[in-house]
């Protein structure tokens, strides 16, 4: 798959403090989760990707032309960024039609484009009050509204869920997601776990300013072998099959719920672990209810990989 | 194949870049200037120069109101009228107040709201962002300098009912007024990208005003000497009208010096807006 974004050895700092530190990256289209607590580099990343920030060290290309500096490459880039910077006595459709008109759109087409952007986001009943009586969330899908209206190939989104009510973070959530089916490349950071889980298994872990990991979040899973696969079984016979399990190799932990009808095993070996639990369960013929993996998610992958 | 292994393609077209990119920012920012409390008043004030000239050019287009010309000095000559109407301490006094006006917030609210990524996040480069809001300021200035001033000299014309006008004359009624507000609207831009608070803005730019002609009558009355008026930024404006209209000069220099004031603000300011732009930008 060719790369939509490629970052070779990036590096900023704003004096002494770090913002990201030698970042070699590639990213294709689809969603791509950058997920790292607060203070990573993830805005820093984010801001140097669309643009709004020259890189000490290294270059970031997007469809293969450098960003900063090049104004034109801005008709494909839609960029949300974390903190408001709206004018506040604006009212969100003078706001939203100035942004368009900045795009090079005529008056029609800047008010066409302007209308479907607030309706997608919710805001064209409230498109003539003045941003200033907007609440944070109001803001916050004025700030998206302003990042989809030229409908971007890539879209940039920093925290775009923050201080968003429920019902409009699951439609903006899949708003994302259909941007990802069209084949648009999205690229949207949080610290929310859930969120990013919700909406793509394909992350990239940025912590101290360095990439910590990439890719399918299952597939770097599997990769840490410092921590054993937990697998938690529910049966009628947890005792039983820990008995058939004791003698496996891969085997190295076995707890048991303390309701009596479930056991964790810690396993090295997963893919072995489930063979050899298959073949198990067919022949003693204890009955299963369910299989979980209570570390195969993105918490515990990002907590293994901070070392927490 | 899987959509994503065929890419996105959103757009065949070629990508153009238009230079017109700053006319939205500018008309944006007109729009929002004309509809700020008090901007009925400081325009009619702006324009009372304009009405009070145009009777001086009727009376001295009449023969019967000759009178008139003999105690009027400036209605002597058209040269006159039109460098008194252009360099006047009234209208330098309004298009100060319009400066500050139209132009103290152009970048400070911008630095305030932390909107240059709404602007850099666009197809548009550092010098059509600059260009846009440079054009609101001028856009003002102009119309209370050199629109009037073309509005008096066609009015001179129909008065006397003769179109023949000298075309050194028409070339300093065009080129005054333009030299006159660029100075000022650049020395308005580059205050205004010193600081966020637009209030601190208003007041440096009047006191560049006030402090320049101030300092220069004081040390005009220490060491006697009028050179000191070339750091007056009226006394410049004053002086550089005298050049260009070719009457006589208003203090005892050479009257081109005063070019040079205008060129080193106008200047200055260019390169300390693109600095704290790029500035702004690298997130330096």
């Amino acid at each position: 798959m060719t790369a939509v974004l490629k970052a070779e050895k990036l590096s900023k700092w704003y004096g002494n403090i770090l913002g990201i530190s030698d970042i070699n990256l590639e990213i294709a289209s689809g969603i791509t989760g950058l997920l790292g607590p607060n203070g990573a580099g993830k805005s820093t990343f984010l801001k140097i990707a669309a643009g709004q920030l020259k890189p000490k060290l290294g270059s970031l290309t997007l469809f293969g032309q450098p960003v900063f500096g090049n104004p034109d490459i801005f008709r494909r880039i839609g960029f949300c960024p974390e903190h408001d910077s709206a004018y506040s006595e604006m009212s969100g459709w003078q706001f939203i039609l100035l942004l368009a008109r900045l795009h090079g759109f005529d008056r029609r087409e800047a008010g066409e484009r302007s209308e479907k952007a607030l309706l997608t986001v919710g805001l064209l009943e409230s498109k003539d009050r003045q941003i200033k009586g907007y609440s944070f969330g109001m803001r916050q899908r004025l700030r998206l509204a302003s990042s989809i209206l030229h409908e971007p190939e890539i879209l940039m989104l920093d925290e775009p869920l923050r201080g968003v009510d429920p019902l409009w973070r699951i439609k903006i959530m899949q708003l994302i997601k259909d941007y990802g089916k069209q084949g648009r490349t999205v690229i949207v950071s949080s610290h929310i776990l859930p969120e990013i889980e919700a909406m793509t298994s394909e992350i990239v872990l940025i912590h101290q300013g360095k990439i910590f990991a990439k890719g399918d979040i299952h597939r770097i899973r599997g990769l840490i072998d410092s921590h054993p696969h937990q697998v938690s079984i529910r049966c009628q016979e947890p005792r039983r099959l820990a008995q058939e399990l004791i003698d496996c190799d891969f085997v190295l932990s076995m707890d048991f719920g303390l309701d009596g009808r479930s056991l964790t095993v810690k396993t090295n070996q997963r893919d072995l672990f489930f063979t050899a639990l298959i073949r198990l369960i067919a022949e003693s013929g204890v009955e299963i209810e369910e299989i979980t993996s209570p570390d195969d998610n993105l918490q515990a992958v990002f907590d293994y990989l901070i070392g927490k | 194949m899987d959509i994503r292994e065929k890419g996105y393609r959103h757009w065949e077209g070629e990508l153009k870049s238009s230079h017109l990119n700053w006319l939205p920012i500018a008309l944006n920012g007109v729009k929002t200037v004309f509809k700020k409390k008090y901007a009925k008043l400081i325009f009619s004030l702006s324009a009372s120069t304009f009405f009070i000239f145009l009777a001086a050019v009727y009376v001295s287009t009449k023969p019967e109101l000759k009178i008139l010309s003999e105690l009027v000095r400036l209605l002597k000559s058209d040269a006159e009228l039109f460098k008194t109407f252009y360099a006047n301490g009234f209208l330098i006094f309004m298009l100060v107040i319009l400066s500050i006006f139209s132009g103290a917030d152009l970048i400070s609210a911008d630095l305030k709201f932390k909107a240059f990524p709404l602007y850099f996040a666009r197809p548009l480069s550092r010098g059509d962002y600059l260009t846009g809001k440079f054009a609101i300021v001028l856009f003002y200035l102009l119309s209370f300098t050199l629109m009037p001033g073309i509005l008096l000299l066609l009015f001179k014309m129909l008065f006397t009912g003769s179109l023949t006008v000298s075309p050194l004359l028409l070339l300093a009624i065009l080129v005054f007024p333009v030299i006159e507000c660029v100075c000022l609207a650049s020395l308005t831009l580059a205050l205004s990208i010193l600081s966020p608070n637009t209030k601190f803005i208003q007041i440096a730019i009047f006191l560049v005003y006030m402090f320049s002609n101030n300092l220069a009558q004081i040390l005009k009355a220490i060491f006697k000497s009028d050179y000191f008026f070339l750091v007056s930024l009226s006394g410049n404006i004053r002086q550089l009208g005298c050049f260009l209209f070719g009457v006589q000069p208003a203090y005892a220099f050479p009257a081109w010096l005063s070019l040079l004031l205008p060129l080193v603000i106008s200047g200055l300011s260019f390169w300390l807006l693109v600095w704290r732009i790029r500035k702004a930008e690298a997130g330096a």
